[in-house]
């Protein structure tokens, strides 16, 4: 299943929400709580298609190859496995608005996550603060991310070196 | 290696240890964060709450290493066994 992004946002819902000691605090007071911590989860949430739009796998695959002749021409599988890791990834600045972190910072400032009677040009640096720590997803990933892919293919027999290829899919650990 | 979820949790002391992109992001907000003249229990909350973001925030991890799917495009040449390179994309 390809990843969501409104998925995505519910786990980080549910562990801010899981957290909370709401007290007794009333009705109103609680929604109005969780509100703010929805606003959250979803721009932190924007990681997953930043993800999906920038992330560049690149892999080195050993690929065995069988059954392809080049007299008769026949054509032969190639199977292999490759590993990897992810690219492109920008992490940006909050301030900014530039890359994960703008996106980030986006989605905070258009749900108004500021208490009562804040001062907002000083909210707005913690707002940045919240977007940038967020967006060191971007280069957690490019450093940690492990890809691993299954290919399989086709080889044909273009002469005694004909060209193969193949397709992989694998997943991100 | 590979991502690492993490946590971070604080000591009544209010000091925060943990693991993981959980404690990268913590990392950050600390760093960026101003306690001075908060000591006692009001530092432990301070770095509760911040430390309940990171935490949060540390859930795509998982999510992205259970659910993202990979796609390649690898070309090499027959007939024998090849090492290559392939390019593709996170979905």
């Amino acid at each position: 299943m390809p990843m969501v992004e409104a998925a995505a946002a519910s786990l980080v819902f549910a562990k801010l929400d899981a957290d909370q000691d709401y007290g007794s605090a009333g009705p109103a007071q609680v929604a109005s709580a969780r509100a703010q911590l929805q606003v959250i989860a979803n721009a932190f949430a924007k990681c997953i298609p930043h993800l999906v739009s920038s992330g560049i796998v690149t892999t080195t695959d050993t690929v065995a190859v069988s059954g392809a002749a080049p007299s008769p021409p026949t054509a032969g599988a190639v199977v292999g496995t490759g590993l990897g890791q992810v690219g492109g990834l920008i992490q940006g600045d909050a301030e900014a608005s530039v890359g994960l972190a703008g996106a980030v910072m986006g989605v905070l400032v258009a749900g108004q996550v500021f208490l009562p009677g804040a001062d907002v040009p000083r909210a707005r640096i913690s707002l940045a603060l919240l977007a940038d720590a967020c967006a060191e997803f971007a280069p957690y990933v490019m450093a940690n991310a492990v890809v691993n892919t299954t290919v399989t293919g086709v080889a044909t027999t273009l002469g005694a070196n004909g060209p193969s290829s193949g397709t992989g899919t694998g997943a991100v650990a | 290696m590979t991502m690492v979820k993490g946590s971070v949790v604080v000591s009544p002391s209010g000091v925060a240890s943990g693991t993981g992109f959980a404690k990268q992001v913590y990392d950050v907000l600390e760093a960026g964060t101003d306690f001075q003249g908060i000591v006692g229990t009001q530092l432990q909350s301070a770095k509760l709450l911040i430390a309940s973001l990171a935490n949060a925030a540390a859930e795509l991890i998982p999510y992205v290493a259970a659910n993202a799917l990979v796609t390649t495009t690898d070309t090499g040449a027959t007939p024998i066994a090849w090492t290559g390179t392939a390019t593709g994309t996170v979905t």
